[in-house]
């Protein structure tokens, strides 16, 4: 079976201007491997400045890799042709970790939910957008008003909502989430939590869910991707990592997660 | 003592009704003057306000008043036309260089811009001047190619913060093009620092358009404007100083009342202020 994304050998280095404009290369990300079967969600764990965004905005073409390839259903996205590219956008779509910031608050909510709806062809005509908006909403647990309010007048956990409404309105084949449930109160964490769980079954759509939250992941993951500055250092099924670390990195990562887990355990 | 905490934004109101005013002059002086601009009538020469005429006459004996509104219609059209060309050309140059920050184009723009700032738009309006003769259009384009470097600059500062937004990045991952974020994210976005700036431009263009009357390069004879009612006016400073006070104070009241809006707006809309109160 293909996998729905085949990140291969991805690396991304960003130029830093150094003193007397000599320029020092950063490595972001080194020679990443990386595959996601449809359907699926892969947890991908890291400290800050692991590359965790950077392999995001790179999965989702949104900035050019320094080497290595991304296929998405066996397509190198970089190689395509900038109106084919477009065309493919339906299929992958994107949900961050502010939502303060992710949603432009000068447009109402019926209008950032149906942003992607461009994407499909035929293009869905007035009508049929608003019917599409109606159902997304709902499916988010959304009240049918929020198409004539700004973002402003909702909470964190509804804006996520939203930009859950905005990513899955083109039934796409993947989700990238960096840090969706980061910016969440705990209670709300898991409330947008279930709803990816719930979305994920009912539509098959595969999530990269990006996190440096352990707990979260482990909750929501089928499989698990530990990274550490710009690479992959351990890889496997959700219950296998977390129970049996291989790498020293991975340990040390839920060796500290644990300090924060014994004082619930007393309650 | 009023209940309410808020600070009532005085200045807006004032600069509101001031401009209203001068607006409303402007305007019904294209249909009604209380006697014909360009009318002499030497007998009555530089008579003092309210012994012949509102506001009294001039040297030729022409109705002050009637000067002073159409000159205000003048200096108004001239400068909401300059500034619409500066904030229109501006902006949109702005938003475009925002688009690649360190490409050829922002490059030579933002460089062009620094060029642009060292004319002065008098001089730029003598060169025009020299080429298709002084007039209207002569000062509209001369003050607003003055104003566009200044629009350029906010609109690109204001657009590169704008394209660092998560929404624009979600904007890219629905497949839009660097032209249609900048139309549909980015320019609602920068709208509110461009309004403010053109207000406080609206009072510079008149105060510009003033000074290039006075020298003689605005509008020719016999169209009122109020600079070069205030350069006559020099020769009667101590016979008739009312000739000269008058459109000062014309021109004063009306710079001062864009300014007041320019200054009221950026208060009601900025929300780092609110916090002083």
């Amino acid at each position: 079976m293909t996998p729905l994304l085949d990140i291969r050998n991805l690396s991304r280095d960003y130029a830093r201007p150094g003193f007397f404009g000599k320029r020092e290369r950063v490595s972001a990300l080194r020679n990443v491997d990386l595959s996601l079967q449809p359907g699926e969600i892969l947890g991908l764990v890291g400290e800050s400045g692991s590359g965790k965004s950077t392999l995001a905005r790179l999965a989702m073409a949104l900035d050019d890799p320094s080497g290595g390839e991304v296929l998405f259903e066996g397509e190198n996205l970089f190689a395509l042709p900038a109106q084919a590219l477009r065309q493919r956008r339906r299929h992958f779509q994107m949900v961050f970790q502010d939502p303060f910031g992710s949603l432009d608050p000068r447009h109402r909510v019926g209008r950032i939910v149906a942003e992607p709806l461009h994407l499909l062809s035929p293009r869905p005509s007035t009508a049929e957008a608003k019917t599409e908006v109606a159902r997304i909403l709902e499916a988010v647990g959304l009240p049918q008003d929020a198409v004539g309010r700004f973002p402003h007048e909702f909470s964190g956990g509804q804006r996520q909502r939203i930009a859950l409404a905005r990513a899955l309105i083109t039934r796409p084949k993947l989700v990238v989430a960096d840090e969706p449930v980061s910016a969440l109160d705990l209670s709300v964490q898991a409330q947008v939590l279930d709803l990816i769980l719930d979305l994920n079954e009912k539509f098959g759509t595969a999530f990269l869910f990006i996190s440096h939250d352990l707990d979260v992941v482990e909750y929501i993951a089928d499989r698990v991707a530990v990274m550490r500055a710009g690479e992959i250092v351990e890889m496997g099924p959700a219950a296998t990592v977390f129970s049996n670390p291989q790498h020293a990195y991975t340990r040390s990562l839920l060796a500290a997660q644990a300090v924060f887990t014994v004082p619930e355990m007393q309650d | 003592m009023s209940a309410s905490t808020r600070k009532r934004p005085l200045g807006l109101i004032a600069g509101l009704v001031l401009t209203g005013l001068l607006l409303a002059v402007a305007l019904l002086s294209l249909v009604w003057t209380p006697a014909s601009p360009t009318k002499m009538q030497i007998l009555l020469k530089l008579k003092p306000p309210l012994v012949a005429g509102l506001l009294g006459t001039d040297q030729y004996g022409r109705d002050i008043a009637s000067l002073l509104m159409v000159g205000a219609w003048n200096s108004l059209s001239i400068a909401f036309l300059s500034v619409l060309i500066g904030a229109g050309v501006g902006t949109a140059l702005g938003l475009a260089c925002a688009i690649k920050r360190a490409g050829i184009f922002a490059t030579l723009v933002l460089r062009g811009c620094d060029v642009l700032f060292a004319i002065p738009p008098i001089l730029s309006a003598m060169m025009l001047g020299a080429f298709i003769g002084p007039g209207r259009f002569t000062a509209i384009i001369a003050i607003g190619v003055f104003m566009i470097p200044v629009f350029t600059r906010i609109a690109f500062a204001a657009a590169s913060r704008i394209w660092a937004r998560d929404y624009i990045m979600a904007a890219r991952a629905c497949g839009k093009g660097a032209a249609r974020i900048s139309i549909e994210h980015v320019a609602p976005n920068i709208a509110t620092p461009i309004l403010v700036q053109v207000t406080i431009q609206l009072g510079l263009a008149i105060l510009t358009e003033a000074g290039l009357s006075f020298l003689g390069l605005g509008l020719p004879p016999p169209a009122p404007t109020w600079g070069r009612m205030l350069a006559e006016a020099q020769t009667f400073l101590r016979p008739a100083p009312w000739l000269a006070l008058l459109p000062g104070l014309a021109i004063a009241l009306s710079v001062l009342g864009f300014n007041l809006i320019g200054d009221g707006f950026r208060d009601l809309l900025d929300p780092k202020a609110e916090t002083g109160r």
